[in-house]
């Protein structure tokens, strides 16, 4: 919410400059139809304006509800800290271990965590030491243009200026090299409708469920 | 054992079949065992391999199972993920304590990126000792692709020059794969003795396909390259000295890596062979046996058959007595059985014979053997005896004219009364009409007399009414001399021909009788040598014209000059020859010599006809007649000139041939005589139609002719009816010259006797011609 209305009051300061201009990204399957929670950021290809190259809005919590992370995948601009808040009535015992940016910590029932600041434009993959099956990304990316398609499978940018950019999509379950595609376009070319659409040349691998898949069911009851 | 082997014996046949038969079947059973066990043991081979095989699996996958757990345990332990991206040696050490617990060979974690992080290998030092190092890939690229890692199968992998089984699992942060962690053994020779001693076949590690293939490690060590070019050799030739089997164990550097179980046969067969010394006796032991059981069998064939075999010789030899009990077969019992009563018939058949070959088969009496034995027993026993030989007179004429079957009854009537007469007698049949009586040495006169009253009784047959007369010649034992007792029965029989010929009952038997005997036996013997040694001579006795007193004519009489002997009348070798059939060569000798003489006496101007006797044997056919034809064409002889005389009994025998024969002589001009007449029985109805001219008186009734008035009537009707019926008469036996004058004056026309002359022989005969007061007749000139 926060972050919408910063970006309201960055296009009215762009708008001071320069018209703010509006972009819209469309993401479906190659069967034409809306994939959402699909990463999307795009990354000038020339300097931004000092005012709009750091987002420091707050950012999205990822919380542990019924034992799985939520929201599965978050993006976060590079130099954030990461929300954790665990919803769940047990403890979790969350790591990274992949990375520059690795952490660990434990988190009772109840209590919210900020981790120290993402420095390394890359992917964290999450687990939970005591929940085995438990899954959560975090993509950190080193723009401010970034977010996930909504239910749609469109994310709408307000761009600070128009120019050549490079649109990356990503997801743990896209089906490529590094789980992500990278566009070049010119935003001026796209035509009236502002819309971009991204069409999957291949299905989205399935996302790993987030539930126990042992028999031990009693741990439910916990 | 020679007699075992003798081929041509039954009991040898036997046991040679049964020890052929046993030698098949033991060849085949033991070929048929053999076959099994062949078959048997490459199953077990076969079986062994394959279960060596499913052990090898289920070993081989369980480590890479066991492996792959514990790869999973460990990648998911949090200490070790959470030094993964620490500093590398904590992360070694913390890898190390894992491969620690398992003892494993490698441990091995690679990044997401298939760079390997962290490589340890174990090694053994120079100590012996297990040492852990950093091996030599680390940091290089791991020579896996990624999407091999995760299979089910055993990942093999090359490394530092090792060849491991490794089991891998996947580090992950939360779901995101962020390494591979692995644990292995290595693949060695170790191994492969631990597998061989766990599933006890060979085994041998090889990489490559078919018969491109290296070897990694064997259980066997060195040794396994030449079982791997033997394997080669087999996958090329179906040789057959190994069993083996492969199992594919997965990849290696693309090269796949496969498992081989093997086993020798030789080494199965070896514990095999053991058996065969145990088999070797079996055999030995059942040949044995069977050998001997054979031998039984065929003893116990053979041996009722021997049994048999002495009894035949026994037999053979005459012995009856033994019976042949064979305890065998049915067919054997059987066949003794028959044997049995096969000797009781040949006993039976023998006892006929024999009663047949010394008794009479008509009378049932004994006969000449059982007479021969009887007198043989007595005289040496020295027991004095008589011996009485007894003919039935005229049963030879009761067989003729009553038949054969009558003959035999009174024969045998005969024999019953000899038997019932009870004279302490044995009494014997010769056969036919002649019996033999034994008995105790005394009065024969009286002993002769009662057997004759026994048996002169009248015998009557079918209204027949026989007299039987009997003659009896005796000998007794005393009288045996220097020979054998059937010298006895000879003697008998002399006297018995004796007493027939005097037509008395009864003879005791006398020297001169064997005397005479043997000398008839001696002259019939020599005549026919006499003939032809010329010991035979003609004597001529002239006869008397009565009605000029000439000497007309002559009879030729034969007389014999024995070298020994001297002179032998001719009574004494006529009748022999006439019996030896030696009559017609004498004839014919007599015949030719006197014709001769008489051509001598024509030489000489002498008419004297000649006369020659012929008997019975010369006018039975015409061979006579035409040899003396033969002869008087010969020597141009007139008709008439010679006289053949004929006695009545010659004559009277054959009448019908005689008369053609007669008739036959006559027309060729022979004049023919009836010589001895009136001692025969012929009848003048017979005479008369006989074509001869001449009766010659007997000299009976002429000899006593000049005192006997009955025999003057009778020579006197004689003249008289042979004058009547144109015959002219010759008178024989004058000794006085009254008869010569009698008979003269009876108008006889001949006479021949001693008054006249003797007959003499040719040159005294020549002689007295010459002295004599007869004129002689001459041929006129």
């Amino acid at each position: 919410m926060f972050k919408y209305i910063t970006l309201l009051v960055l296009g009215l300061l762009v708008t001071k400059v320069q018209a703010a201009k509006s972009f819209e990204v469309s993401v479906v399957s190659k069967d034409n139809q809306p994939v959402s929670d699909m990463v999307v950021y795009l990354t000038p290809k020339f300097l931004l304006p000092e005012g709009v190259r750091q987002d420091s809005g707050p950012n999205e919590t990822i919380g542990q509800r019924d034992k799985k992370f939520m929201p599965y995948i978050s993006v976060v601009q590079k130099g954030q800290a990461l929300h954790f808040s665990n919803q769940d009535d047990i403890t979790h015992h969350i790591y990274s271990i992949g990375g520059e940016n690795r952490f660990e910590f434990k988190l009772k029932s109840g209590e919210v965590k900020q981790t120290q600041h993402v420095n390394s434009a890359e992917e964290i993959a999450m687990g939970c030491n005591i929940h085995d099956w438990m899954s959560g990304f975090v993509l950190v990316v080193d723009t401010p243009l970034y977010g996930k398609t909504n239910d749609a499978g469109s994310i709408s940018f307000t761009l600070p200026q128009e120019g050549d950019y490079d649109l990356t999509i990503w997801h743990p379950q896209l089906d490529v090299e590094g789980n992500q595609r990278t566009y070049s376009l010119d935003t001026e070319s796209i035509g009236a409708a502002r819309i971009y659409r991204v069409v999957l040349e291949k299905t989205m691998l399935p996302i790993p469920e987030q539930k126990n898949q042992e028999e031990f069911e009693f741990l439910e009851e916990y | 054992m020679i007699k075992l082997l003798n081929m041509r014996s039954l009991q040898s046949k036997i046991l040679i079949l049964f020890i052929f038969l046993l030698l098949i079947v033991q060849t085949v059973s033991f070929y048929l065992t053999y076959q099994a066990n062949q078959q048997l043991d490459n199953t077990q081979l076969n079986n062994r391999i394959e279960s060596a095989k499913k052990l090898f699996r289920t070993q081989f996958e369980n480590r890479r199972y066991y492996l792959a757990a514990f790869a999973e345990t460990a990648a998911k332990d949090y200490g070790l993920k959470s030094v993964l991206n620490e500093d590398r040696k904590s992360f070694l050490v913390a890898l190390n304590n894992h491969r620690k617990r398992i003892n494993s060979d490698i441990a091995i974690a690679i990044d997401s990126q298939g760079e390997i992080l962290a490589e340890l290998v174990t090694y053994l030092s120079n100590s012996g000792d297990v040492k852990v190092k950093v091996g030599d890939e680390q940091g290089q690229a791991f020579p896996l692709p990624s999407g091999l890692y995760s299979q089910e199968q055993a990942q093999l992998v090359e490394l530092s020059g090792q060849l491991y089984q490794l089991g891998m699992a996947p580090i992950k942060s939360g779901s995101r794969v962020v390494g591979w962690l692995g644990f292995g053994y290595l693949i060695n020779t170790q191994l492969a003795k631990e597998f061989a001693e766990l599933t006890d076949v060979n085994i041998a590690f090889l990489v490559g396909e078919q018969s491109n293939v290296n070897l990694i490690a064997s259980s066997r060590g060195a040794d396994a390259i030449e079982d791997i070019e033997q394997y080669l050799s087999v996958l090329q030739s179906q040789q057959a000295d190994y069993i083996f089997n492969t199992l594919p164990l997965g990849e290696v550097s693309q090269q796949p890596l496969s498992v081989l179980l093997y086993q020798s046969k030789a080494d199965v067969l070896a514990q095999a062979g053991v058996e065969w010394p145990q088999l070797t006796v079996v055999i030995a032991m059942t040949l044995l046996l069977s050998v001997t059981g054979a031998v039984g069998i065929a003893r116990s064939i053979t041996s009722p058959i021997k049994r048999l075999l002495a009894q035949v010789n026994a037999i053979t030899h005459g012995d009856y007595d033994g019976a042949v009990e064979v305890d065998g077969s049915i067919e054997l019992r059987k066949l003794s059985n028959e044997f049995n009563s096969m000797t009781k018939a040949i006993v039976s058949r023998e006892e006929t014979i024999s009663f047949q070959a010394f008794h009479d088969p008509l009378s049932h009496l004994p006969n000449r053997n059982s007479l021969l034995k009887a007198l043989e027993a007595r005289q040496q026993a020295g027991e004095q005896f008589l011996v009485l030989q007894l003919c039935v007179l005229g049963a030879e004429e009761v067989k003729d004219t009553l038949g054969y079957k009558v003959g035999d009854q009174l024969i045998i009537e005969v024999a019953n009364r000899i038997l019932k007469c009870n004279l302490n007698l044995s009494c014997y049949h010769l056969g036919a009409e002649h019996f033999v009586l034994l008995a105790e040495l005394q009065s024969i006169d009286e002993l002769v007399q009662r057997i004759l009253s026994d048996l002169n009784m009248r015998c009557q047959y079918e209204n027949v009414e026989l007299d039987l007369q009997f003659a009896i010649g005796g000998a007794d034992s005393s009288q045996i001399n220097g020979g054998d007792a059937s010298e006895l029965l000879q003697k008998t029989n002399v006297a018995l021909q004796h007493a027939k010929k005097e037509k008395i009952p009864y003879q005791h038997y006398q020297t001169q009788f064997d005397i005479n005997a043997m000398e008839r036996l001696f002259l019939t013997n020599s005549l026919k040598q006499a003939i032809e040694l010329n010991e035979l001579v003609l004597h001529y006795q002239p006869k008397l014209s009565l009605k000029n007193m000439t000497i007309s004519h002559v009879e030729a009489l034969v007389r014999w000059h024995h070298p020994d002997k001297g002179l032998i009348p001719p009574d004494a070798f006529i009748s022999i020859a006439e019996k030896t059939g030696q009559m017609a060569a004498l004839t014919r000798w007599v015949t030719t010599t006197a014709v001769r003489q008489y051509v001598a006496w024509r030489e000489q101007g002498v008419d004297i006809k000649v006369a020659i006797n012929i008997s019975a044997e010369n006018i039975k056919d015409k061979s006579y007649a035409d040899f003396v034809i033969d002869l008087k064409d010969q020597y141009d002889i007139v008709d008439g000139a010679i006289t053949l005389e004929v006695t009545e009994d010659a004559v009277v025998g054959d009448i019908s041939t005689a008369t053609d024969i007669l008739c036959y002589l006559r027309e060729h001009g022979f004049k023919l005589s009836i010589d001895d007449y009136g001692t025969g029985y012929s009848s003048l109805a017979q005479l008369k139609h006989l074509p001869v001219q001449e009766l010659k008186v007997d000299r009976s009734f002429v000899q006593h002719l000049a005192s006997d008035n009955s025999d003057k009537i009778i020579v006197l009707s004689t003249i008289e009816l042979a004058h009547n019926m144109g015959l002219t008469v010759v008178a024989e036996g004058i000794e006085d010259e009254t008869t010569l004058k009698w008979l003269e004056l009876q108008g006889c026309e001949l006479a021949q006797g001693y008054f006249i002359s003797r007959p003499l022989p040719v040159d005294a005969f020549d002689r007295w011609l010459e002295d004599t007061i007869y004129r002689i007749k001459q041929y006129e000139e």
